[in-house]
């Protein structure tokens, strides 16, 4: 990888030292978006540590706990054992919860969502765990060949009926979706390009469970794709997709969208899709100077985005909670949205203000009830409960750098503080109460 | 706003302490009344039963009248005194005895031979065929209703909810790639939960939420405080009135009839949602039809009867149009263990408000059949295009993809 | 699962605590039931007797000081109701000057009864109970401290002499307590409490143990049993208006198994059961009298002749993790099942035989399937031993193996051949379905029985196989009895059963046995712990750590590896019939 000069316009680094100081604040935009949630001590040795360490250890990989790995373990083999999907999802929200790799995790989520394939047809758990491994093994790399890895995907192959895309009779599912969803996105193909796209993925099929070209189910005449002409097969196609200027642009939609804003701009658009471009499609350095721009920690992009049930649920969890009743969760989840292994389809969830109906914000409201309040779905940390003999003004701040960036003020911070003071109970059902007040807030919901 | 609606709604205020908060009217009373006062004049409701499994429409609705019928079910037929007649060529199942009442007070539409071209006899393939609207599309990605509310959402958000009734998996009908439609079982589900301690923290807590979101803000956090202001609202109207619904009407102890009642709850207490889907499973009947189905027919008529006579002593009868559908009809021809096996063409059934009811379509020829099925003549899509353009008020071609001509009963 | 685990600890804890610690012996003498104390009348009695041999051996168990110490117990007495009732104990050791456990033996050690009548205008049931301490002194010293206690109250409990010597207490809501010498006589009734304090100096041939049902259930059970409960059915019977049990069933497999047993309950004039607990091991029976006689024809379908009965087949395999074994007249139970099942179930058999005419044309089930078999019936299960995989499922079943009876060998052997065959194909589909193995038809000759099995196509590889893994379907017909297994292994298991078939299908004098249940914790627990991966998973799932999980795992193993094998029988006696829980420790 050459040394490229830093990104200079929208993507320009913000420097620290002179135009921002480095707060509670910087640091908790920066876990809050980059994680699922955060403990104090991560906020801690975020402020601590300054921004660039911070950046770095996010984006390079830190040994995981022996307890991580045990739990993790225990709960991958016996998914595959039951062959249970609930039993998977477990085990995938336990590590976004767990991990020491937060950011890995979420960009495995980015993937999966771009890449919506659901267990409601695959049927198994081992292909899911697979592909899972697939994006979890280039979720900070190579989108090339996660592109190349995913069109033989057995789950993928599955999903989009692969084994039915023979030469007589081509199915255009798989070259649809790699074209509108997968590289591309609306408007920048033709019905003809998925059409002869098609016939080049004819023959990859699955058997045995494991990804197979069948030579004899393959077209191998000529066929005509973005105005290119040729015998191509599948791999000619996926890079041929790649090649096109709207693949970085699609990519850094997605990018800005899950870590910056919820309506970029344009130019910002194009400003990501040159870096990628530049990087060689490589998602680490790209997410490196995301997260040291300037427009990343821009005031009107700081808790500006909508929670996803996941950043709301799994970031509380992460944040609070010692133990975890994961069934429950689970079960929450799918009620809130966002089911991982199950989206409603290969278009994944679209987010940000379709999260929210009357009934997702009663159950949204309600999970804060239950986790603040009850045992029900988890037990609180010890690091969060044991500030009980506190005046009601530190604990208020505590939370409030915990769970809302530090940035409780005004007539928020006046309601928080008497809801403490007035609140009835032992110091640790008052507690209980403020911690349940800020996350029925819907300034909770943002981040 | 009706005036008891008001004074219950300012009852509700007051108990929360809101209602002294001053000269200018808080943000939470001024959304909660529009959103009250939309709720009541404007939303109109559509309620979709849905008959997993395939309706026998022959032996639902009886072409008494036509000799091949007896020829065709010698076994399973429903004998000629025991029909309720319509006319001297149709008549409803001895146990639709509420839908003919309905029929008679010129409320209940019969839609006769709906169905599509080149009909598809496995329950999936057909099921999806019925909630997308797309026959050509082998994987539809979302249903009619879910797209309807698409439309809905990016120009009316406040009347774009549906909800799915007492199914574990929503049906592709709602499913939509940018909406989440909610699927509940108990009236529970759209309540807060009261969790463990102090009654007073919790009571504090309530009042301290209702208070901050009362504040206009902008953007997203502004978004979220009005959708906000009317789930708690709308919670809080449900559960006073779940407390105080009355209806003299006595619902069947069945499972479609418990759903309804929840249905009519929901309108009661004015629930954003103006979609609902409801199932009732059981019509596969490929073997001993007769009891099976005769016990179907009278949950489906017990329940739907309660329901419009609950939805008349709450007044809202105007607001409902209610249909049912099923993925296809069944052989003409019983087949040897006395049932029927998968078909095609078949009928539904709408409550309409507008006074279009009666029978509509003509009855497909039980002689000439394709493949030992009926055909139709209404296509499906022509219903679905009646409830949206002239009900919902959503263009139905945008959401079917192709303009289809709307059917009368509407 | 996890439920199941904890009630299973939780029961073996409970039984654990009772039969653990020092091996004394009783040091009650019994003088015979409390109940004929009691005034005639009851519905029902509750006795209890040797109460303070069982605290004591509670009190210095083992498993009780390792709970004790336990986390488990630290953080269940930091729950509030927890607190309140530790302050009471408190309260109470304080005034009267001894500790829990030794109040407990003290005054409720050697016999007390409790009373159960028929409510009077409506209202709530009358009750008596009657405790007799071993010691009158330390009844007096119990009066010594009680009583300025009772003056503390004020007037919610008024204290006063009895004629016959004593005290008699009685609260403001009409609660009343009489002790005397060795008695402590509680009730709510004037009326009652009368009669029992006269049943206590005076004869008692006029008291509850008169009646027939008393007298019945004492000739039949016996008196000297820890905890005796006596209900008076007639009784019963009379104040419901109607029969205890209903004429006809609403669930078959209830019918089937427990219909001739629910028969003897509804003309039984009484219904017993009684706890014996010993330092190893302790057994729960309970019964209802009747003869086989008394039957009509319907009903003797479930029950065997005691002339010449058809004992349920034993089964014998090595490693057995359970087995459940009955012997029937399943024909006539069948064609009677419109007297015996209530009309409502009676469309789900027409639509069973329609659905069988789908499988075997032609035939009709009562007249050319049931005369096929005798109706003895076992099912067993073991291990399963996976030979036949390379690796092992992650989740580890048991194996089952079913053996029918034919009375017609060739004939019931065919039909149920082609029962498996189906299922064999059934299977295959849905293989396919979901991705897996199928499975071939395959056959052998093992000790010159020809076996069925099916073999998977490829031997499935792997350590975390799918649950269907599990299975590899094998039958044999066997002199008169067919095998249908999950296992070949097991098949094979039944066939040695068969072949050394020793004489353990006979009735020990005077019972027999109509239902043979067994389960070996042993082999529970090495069933568990073969699963301990997904177990600690599971607990993971819930919030525990592996570690955690780990302990209660191995804690819930070593209870169950103690425990001996657990029985629960249905046992035929010349004039009654019981129920039989039984079990033990090593």
């Amino acid at each position: 990888m050459p040394n490229l000069e830093p990104p200079a316009g929208l993507l320009a680094p913000l420097d620290f030292t002179s135009d921002r100081t480095w707060t509670a604040r910087e640091a908790a935009h920066l876990l809050g978006r980059s994680q699922f949630g955060y403990t104090s001590a991560e906020l801690d040795l975020a402020i601590q540590s300054g921004p660039a360490e911070t950046i770095e250890r996010l984006l390079n990989t830190q040994p995981e706990p022996i307890e991580f790995q045990q739990a993790e373990l225990a709960l991958r083999k016996t998914a595959l054992a039951t062959g249970e999907i609930t039993d998977l999802k477990i085990w995938w929200l336990y590590r976004m919860w767990a991990t020491a790799n937060p950011l890995a995790e979420k960009m495995s989520l980015l993937w999966h969502n771009h890449f919506a394939t659901s267990f409601d047809k695959v049927r198994s758990v081992a292909q899911m765990l697979n592909q899972n491994a697939l994006i979890r093994k280039h979720a900070l790399g190579h989108f090339q060949q996660l592109l190349h890895g995913m069109s033989r995907d057995t789950a993928m192959l599955v999903w989009l009926d692969g084994n039915a895309n023979r030469k007589r009779h081509p199915n255009e599912n798989f070259a649809r979706e790699i074209m509108e969803l997968f590289a591309l996105g609306v408007g920048n193909y033709t019905e003809k390009d998925i059409q002869e796209a098609a016939r080049a993925f004819s023959g990859w099929h699955v058997r045995e469970g494991v990804f197979w070209f069948n030579q004899s189910q393959h077209d191998e005449t000529e066929k005509t794709v973005f105005g290119k002409v040729g015998n191509f097969d599948g791999a000619a196609i996926v890079d041929l997709c790649l090649s096109q200027p709207a693949c970085p642009r699609f990519l850094a939609m997605k990018l800005l969208k899950t870590f910056v804003c919820s309506e970029p701009k344009q130019e910002l658009i194009e400003a990501v899709a040159t870096r990628i471009r530049l990087h060689d499609f490589v998602m680490l350095p790209v997410l490196r100077e995301l997260f040291s721009s300037q427009v990343f920690y821009d005031g009107a992009n700081r808790r500006s985005l909508i929670k996803s049930p996941l950043d709301l649920v799994v970031g509380s969890l992460r944040a609070l909670a010692a133990t975890v009743k994961w069934p429950s969760i689970t079960k929450l989840l799918a009620n809130l949205g966002q089911d991982v292994f199950e989206p409603p389809s290969v278009k994944g969830w679209e987010g940000g203000r379709l999260w929210i109906n009357s009934s997702s914000i009663l159950l949204r409201t309600n999970f804060a009830t239950e986790l603040a309040s009850t045992e029900q779905l988890a037990s609180l940390r010890g690091s969060v409960t044991d500030v009980a003999s506190e005046t009601s003004d530190s604990i208020v701040a505590g939370l409030g750098r915990l769970l809302m960036g530090d940035l409780v003020e005004g007539e928020l911070h006046a309601s928080l503080v008497a809801l403490h003071q007035l609140a009835e109970g032992n110091s640790l059902q008052k507690l209980r109460a403020t911690i349940q007040l800020i996350l029925s807030l819907p300034e909770y919901q943002l981040y | 706003m009706p005036s008891s609606t008001r004074r219950e709604f300012l009852q509700l205020l007051g108990s929360a302490g809101l209602i002294s908060l001053g000269a200018i009217p808080p943000r939470f009373l001024v959304t909660a009344a529009e959103a009250a006062g939309v709720a009541a004049r404007d939303k109109r409701v559509l309620v979709l039963i849905q008959l997993a499994g395939g309706n026998d429409g022959l032996n639902t609705l009886i072409p008494h009248g036509d000799p091949a019928y007896e020829k065709a079910r010698p076994g399973i037929g429903i004998p000629k005194p025991q029909v309720l007649r319509l006319n001297d060529q149709v008549g409803l199942h001895p146990n639709l005895t509420g839908l003919r009442e309905l029929y008679e007070e010129g409320k209940l539409a019969i839609l006769q031979g709906v169905g599509y071209p080149n009909p598809d006899r496995s329950h999936f393939r057909s099921m999806d065929i019925w909630q997308s609207a797309q026959p050509l599309n082998d994987n539809p990605r979302d249903g009619w209703l879910g797209r309807a509310s698409e439309w809905q959402f990016d120009r009316q958000p406040a009347l774009a909810e549906a909800l799915s009734l007492g199914s574990d998996k929503l049906p592709l009908a709602f499913v939509s790639t940018r909406v989440n439609v909610p699927s509940l079982h108990r009236l529970e589900d759209f309540q807060l939960v009261d969790g463990q301690g102090p009654t007073a923290n919790r009571d504090r807590i309530r009042t301290t939420i209702k208070k901050l979101v009362a504040d206009p803000a902008s953007g997203e956090l502004d978004f979220l405080r009005r959708a906000t202001t009317t789930a708690l609202t709308s919670a809080e109207r449900l559960k006073s009135l779940s407390a105080t619904y009355r209806t003299t009407v006595n619902y069947p102890s069945t499972g479609l009839a418990s759903r309804l009642k929840l249905v009519a709850q929901m309108l009661t207490a004015d629930l954003p949602a103006r979609m609902f889907v409801v199932s009732l499973d059981g019509f596969d009947t490929h073997s001993q039809q007769q009891p099976g189905h005769a016990a179907l027919m009278a949950e489906l008529s017990g329940a739907i009867r309660a329901f419009e006579q609950d939805l008349a002593e709450h007044k809202l009868s105007d607001r409902v149009v209610l249909a049912t559908y099923s993925e296809f009809g069944r052989r003409v021809a019983e087949n040897g263990s006395l049932g029927t096996d998968h078909g095609a063409a078949s009928m539904l059934f709408a409550l309409t408000p507008t006074g279009k009811g009666g029978l509509h379509g003509t009855y497909p020829s039980l002689t000439d059949l394709t493949d030992g099925d009926l055909k139709f003549n209404i296509d499906f899509r022509s219903v679905y295009a009646t409830i949206l353009d002239k009900w919902l008020e959503i263009p139905s071609a945008e959401v079917i993809g192709e303009a289809f001509q709307p059917t009368g009963f509407i | 699962m996890s439920r199941c685990l904890s009630s299973i600890l939780f029961l073996t804890v409970v039984l654990g605590l009772m039969c653990q610690g020092d091996a004394r012996a009783a040091d009650t003498v019994s003088e015979g039931s409390l109940v004929d104390r009691l005034p005639t009348g009851a519905v029902a009695t509750a006795e209890v007797s040797g109460l303070a041999s069982i605290i004591e051996r509670i009190e210095t168990s083992e498993t009780l000081k390792g709970y004790l110490n336990s986390p488990l117990y630290q953080e269940a007495i930091k729950t509030d109701p927890a607190r309140k009732a530790l302050a009471g104990k408190a309260i109470l050791e304080a005034q009267l000057g001894m500790d829990l456990w030794t109040i407990a033996k003290t005054y409720l050690g050697d016999r007390l009864v409790l009373g159960v009548y028929p409510p009077v205008d409506g209202h709530q049931p009358e009750g008596v109970l009657v405790i007799r301490v071993k010691n009158a002194a330390d009844l007096s010293k119990l009066l010594e401290k009680l009583t300025p206690l009772a003056a503390f109250a004020g007037d919610a409990v008024s204290i006063s002499d009895r004629a016959g010597g004593g005290k008699a207490f009685k609260s403001k809501d009409g609660n009343q307590v009489v002790i005397t010498d060795r008695w402590i006589v509680a009730s709510k009734s004037s009326e009652l409490l009368s009669q029992t304090l006269t049943n206590l100096t005076t004869s008692r041939d006029s008291g509850l143990g008169s009646e027939v049902s008393w007298k019945l259930m004492a000739q039949q059970l016996g008196t000297q049993h820890t905890v005796q409960i006596c209900v008076n059915l007639t009784k019963v019977s009379q104040l419901l208006g109607k029969r205890v049990v209903p004429e006809k069933l609403d669930n078959p497999v209830v019918s089937l198994l427990y219909g001739g047993l629910l028969e003897y309950a509804a003309k039984s004039p009484y219904l017993g059961m009684t706890v014996d607990i010993s330092d190893s091991g302790y057994s729960i029976q309970s019964a209802v009298a009747g003869k086989v006689s008394d039957l009509d024809d319907a009903h003797r379908a479930m029950v065997l002749d005691p002339a010449q009965p058809l004992l349920p087949m034993t089964m014998e395999v090595p490693e057995r993790l359970g087995v459940f074994s009955f012997s029937r007249n399943i024909l006539k139970w069948y064609k009677a099942r419109e007297q015996l099942l209530e009309p409502k179930l009676q469309p789900e058999f027409d639509k069973f035989e329609t659905g069988l005419a789908t499988f075997l044309p032609g035939k009709d089930f009562a007249e050319d399937v049931l005369p096929f078999l005798t109706g003895r019936v076992a099912f067993v299960s073991a291990p399963q031993d996976y030979s036949y995989l390379d690796g092992k499922p992650g989740v580890q079943l048991p194996a089952f193996g079913l053996v029918i009876e034919l009375a017609k060998p060739t004939e019931g052997a065919d039909i149920l051949n082609v029962v498996a065959q189906t299922i064999l194909t059934i299977s295959n589909l849905e293989a396919a379905k979901q991705k897996r193995q199928l499975w071939v038809q395959s056959s052998e000759s093992y000790h010159d029985v020809q076996v069925n099995f099916a073999r998977y196509l490829q031997r499935p590889k792997g350590d975390q196989l799918a649950t269907a893994y599990n299975f590899q379907p094998a039958s044999a017909l066997i002199d008169n009895r067919f095998i249908l297994s999950s296992s070949l292994g097991l098949c094979r298991q039944l066939i040695d059963a068969q072949q050394n078939k020793r004489p353990v299908e006979s009735a020990t004098a005077g019972s027999i046995p109509n239902i043979v249940q067994e389960l070996s914790p042993v082999v529970a627990a090495r069933l568990l712990e073969a699963n301990a991966a997904v177990i600690h998973a599971k607990s993971i799932q819930n919030g525990k750590t592996a570690e955690q999980s780990a302990r209660e795992l191995e804690a819930v193993c070593t209870l169950l590896r103690r425990m001996t094998a657990i029985h629960f029988d249905t046992v035929q006696y010349a004039d009654h019939m019981r129920l039989e829980l039984s079990g033990g420790w090593k």
